[in-house]
């Protein structure tokens, strides 16, 4: 019997189902050896029943709490799927206020009818067996993941950065066009993409281990930002991280 | 030796029958600045380049090569894959040549590297003199490398309206006499290729300038004496761990394998990509133990590798001067900078004895 | 038939097929292989192989039987992708290697030597191999002390043979654990407790210690202490390593590629080599 996977989406621009989707042609191979049961993307179907559930944004309500919780109990493999499950993204730049008036920014004076947390990850409300960063997530490593889960290949992130594989495309570094940019301390795996067609990397896929964060101050500061802007820099995908200790 | 002499009006005629015949790498512009990859047409050629991001070398050690082709279900089904096809490396930098002649030897150091050997076998080597150095951040006219004696087949010798093309090597002859219809008989010049070389040295000394305070020979010995220096703390700390300078530098060999199974998940194949020595996991074993977590020992393994092992193994500096790590460096760390304050830390010891 | 063979073919694995499997401990496994045409693995003690699934990678792993014998054997710890694969197989499956790799162990300096062999941990797998070579040639020694460290009773390995050295008179054999249980009798505290049980003769006496990277320097005072010279004392280290080829530079210590020089290595030649020990 083909394994099952399911896509679920949480709160977020559903482009990393997109992503998927874009697959196009590896797609219809993969249906080889796998049956998709979940895909609101894709197809009308919905079932309970599944063994690979890829969950795509973060929790933002007490409701997708108790989603995201029946997934796991329901599946023998969660991936979190994007920035916004597996660092916040995006999103975690609501927690930087308070959320009533967070509320009345969104919804008006209908806020107080709306149930809504600081946001989280995927990993702050269930265990999850691998994050795939990115906004939006990489084709070729969704592929990998897959072929991976399928063989029984444990998972693993990438061990080096951005700049790494930016230099491994041959590109003109952004800083020699006057530019500012997060590729030397962000986790690779996205093959410099940004970089490659001329925009900075924001560190969508999170920091890299043991980042030089200090380091990276430097340099931005070196580079001409304000502290302000070197904060909005980095808390931009990575909010909910606290950066408070090396920018004034 | 033969010696020709090609007008720069010829080179795009030229270029377009050998475009014909060969596959040619050289540079090209990319952006503002230019990289070494293949030339698809005679006009993307830029002989007035400066340096190249990547460094041709990188040619023969592609980064995510394929090693060997298998099959899931069966291990007899395995195959050694190599890429053999005569090419053409066109414009290439003394630097650069040294490079080539530093990893040829390298990878045919027993157990040798057939996949590097298979790419670099019967590839024409068309060098390129500098008359002047391509940035502030090289190193090459301390160490010499700003020319090359060998490691080339033909080599281009720029004047003001054309290449003097001085051929050394049996494929260069076999290059020449295939494009022998471009190449006017450099007779006038022949007697006197001498002084032209000593008219193109003289000016190559006066462009070139020393970066370092000592001879570069004495900085083995000088950077033994910073093994357990404050100098490594502070370049650690400043360091990212990007690794960029690895990755552009023309004498880095360092890699990693990886597997890349098919969709059918049945075929696939063992790859090797560029790894650098900055990432943190690079001395990871299996148990756990990491033999350099810290970024100064990281950083002070790249130097040391460079110009304290591979002097004291091969023979050899790892190091051609060419100055990508420095121009690539965004924490702004630079081998000149070391270099020289390895000299200092010595120099302060030596008084204080 | 039975020719000793090496498989040096740059990246290219062959076939090793397993025989046998023992589960040595919760985290070891002990497979037997049998490698085409029933060829004969050609090695020395301490040297070791690349092992691969295809999918998984590939990782060096030691040889844990002798030169001598019939069966190739490798104990495999599960702490990686392609371990935890290794321990998924089943008798009758597949894997690749290639090699063997490394200097292995100078056996020429051990001739008419006493013997002091200081395993800790995993370290016993790749010294079994120089174990096994010793008593296939026992005449040729002298006196012969094994020590044997794990960090709990069930973390042993090869506990059958265990049982044989103890009650053997050709090896004097000690044990500890660092943490024992209530059935276990033997000593208890770390390796370097049991050279109170040793009084070597230090000029005669070849020391030889195999085990987890922590454990070293504190072995090595040891036997110092008991006055064996520095060019009479062997290790084997391990190293993380990605070719077995000396390219990869993973395995670099300093300017000395394992893969190569090592991975057994002399005291004197790393004594002054500051990532080694």
């Amino acid at each position: 019997m083909k394994p099952k996977l399911a896509m679920f989406s949480f709160t977020s621009c559903e482009g990393c189902q997109l992503q998927i989707l874009n697959l196009e042609k590896e797609l219809l191979e993969i249906l080889n050896a796998v049956e998709i049961v979940n895909f609101r993307e894709a197809i009308d179907q919905k079932s309970q029943d599944y063994d690979v559930a890829f969950v795509e944004g973060s929790i933002t309500t007490q409701k997708e709490i108790e989603e995201v919780k029946d997934i796991r109990q329901k599946a023998k493999a969660v991936v979190a799927i994007g920035s916004c499950a597996c660092i916040g993204g995006i999103n975690a730049m609501k927690n930087f206020f308070p959320i009533d008036f967070v509320k009345k920014q969104v919804y008006g004076e209908m806020g107080k009818y709306f149930d809504t947390l600081p946001v989280q990850k995927v990993s702050d409300v269930i265990p999850v067996e691998y994050e795939m960063h990115g906004c939006p997530i990489s084709k070729k490593e969704f592929l990998s993941v897959t072929k991976n889960l399928l063989l029984g290949v444990p998972l693993k992130q990438p061990h080096y950065s951005v700049c790494t594989e930016c230099k491994m495309a041959g590109n003109v570094c952004l800083y020699d066009k006057g530019e500012t940019c997060l590729g030397a301390i962000t986790r690779g795996g996205c093959e410099a993409v940004c970089p490659t067609f001329g925009d900075s990397c924001h560190g969508c896929r999170g920091l890299g281990e043991e980042a030089n964060i200090q380091g990276m101050v430097e340099v931005l500061r070196a580079n001409g930002l304000t502290e302000a802007e070197i904060k909005n820099k980095f808390s931009y995908f990575n909010g909910l991280m606290n950066f408070s200790e090396v920018t004034k | 030796m033969e010696l020709y002499f090609l007008p720069k009006s010829k080179i795009n005629l030229l270029m377009e029958e050998i475009l014909g015949e060969f596959t040619v790498f050289g540079p090209k512009q990319k952006d503002i600045q230019f990289v070494f990859e293949e030339i698809s047409h005679p006009e993307e050629l830029r002989l007035d380049y400066n340096t190249s991001i990547l460094p041709p070398v990188k040619t023969f050690f592609p980064n995510n090569e394929k090693l060997i082709a298998f099959n899931l279900n069966n291990i007899d089904k395995t195959e050694i894959v190599t890429n053999e096809n005569r090419k053409i490396l066109f414009g290439v930098h003394p630097c650069d040549i040294n490079a080539i002649k530093m990893m040829d030897e390298i990878f045919a150091k027993p157990p040798q590297d057939e996949h590097y050997l298979a790419r670099r076998k019967e590839t024409i080597i068309i060098g390129l003199n500098c008359k002047k150095p391509c940035g502030e951040k090289t190193l090459c006219y301390d160490k010499g490398t700003y020319k090359a004696d060998s490691g080339f087949d033909l080599m281009f010798w720029e004047t003001h309206d054309g290449y003097v093309v001085q051929v050394v090597s049996n494929l260069g002859k076999y290059f020449t006499a295939k494009f022998s219809y471009f190449f006017n008989f450099f007779t006038e010049f022949t007697e006197n290729f001498y002084d032209f070389v000593d008219n193109f040295q003289s000016e190559q000394e006066q462009n070139f300038t020393k970066k370092l305070t000592h001879n570069i020979f004495e900085l083995p010995e000088a950077l033994r004496e910073t093994y357990d220096s404050e100098l490594w703390h502070e370049i650690g700390a400043k360091c990212l761990s990007c690794g960029s300078c690895n990755i552009v530098c023309p004498t880095c060999y360092c890699f990693d394998v990886h597997d890349v199974v098919d969709l059918d998940l049945e075929g696939g194949h063992r790859c090797r990509n560029w790894d650098s020595c900055q990432n943190i996991g690079f001395a990871c074993v299996g148990s756990g133990e990491n033999f350099r977590e810290k970024s100064s020992q990281r950083n002070r393994h790249r130097v040391f590798k460079k110009e304290v092992y591979l002097p004291q193994n091969q023979g050899f500096s790892g190091c051609v001067g060419c100055g990508r790590c420095n121009n690539v460096c965004i924490a702004g760390i630079s081998l000149i900078e070391i270099y020289n304050r390895a000299f200092e830390l010595q120099k302060n010891q030596e008084e204080q004895k | 038939m039975n020719d000793f063979v090496k498989f040096e073919m740059g990246f290219l694995p062959v076939e090793a097929k397993i025989t046998k499997i023992i589960q040595t401990t919760a985290y070891e496994k002990i497979f037997t292989l049998k490698l085409p045409e029933n060829k004969r693995l050609k090695y020395l003690p301490c040297q070791f192989v690349m092992v691969s699934v295809f999918g998984f990678g590939e990782a060096p792993i030691s040889i844990c039987s002798g030169p001598d014998d019939q069966e190739l054997e490798l104990c495999v710890r599960r702490v990686g992708t392609l371990t935890t694969k290794l321990h998924k197989l089943q008798v009758g499956d597949s894997f690749g290697i290639r090699g063997p790799y490394g200097n292995g162990f100078p056996t020429e300096v051990l001739q008419g030597k006493d013997l002091l062999f200081v395993a800790g941990g995993l370290g016993l797998a790749p010294l079994r191999s120089l174990i096994r070579y010793v008593f296939k040639h026992r005449e040729n020694f002298g006196r012969f002390t094994l020590l044997y460290g794990a960090k709990k009773t069930q973390d042993r390995l090869f506990v059958d043979e265990i049982e044989l050295w103890e009650n053997s008179n050709e090896v004097d054999f000690y044990q500890t654990v660092d943490v024992s249980d209530e059935k276990w009798e033997g000593n208890v505290g770390l390796i370097t407790s049991l050279f109170k049980f040793v009084e070597p003769k230090p000029e005669k006496t070849i020391g030889v210690i195999v085990g987890p990277p922590v454990m070293y320097k504190f072995v090595i005072r040891e036997m110092l202490k008991k006055q064996i010279p520095v060019p009479q004392i062997f290790m084997s280290l391990e190293r993380r390593m990605r070719c077995g080829l000396g390219k990869c530079g993973h395995c670099q210590m300093n300017g000395i590629y394992v893969c190569q020089e090592g991975p057994v290595f002399n005291y004197n030649e790393v004594k002054d080599l500051k990532e080694a020990l």
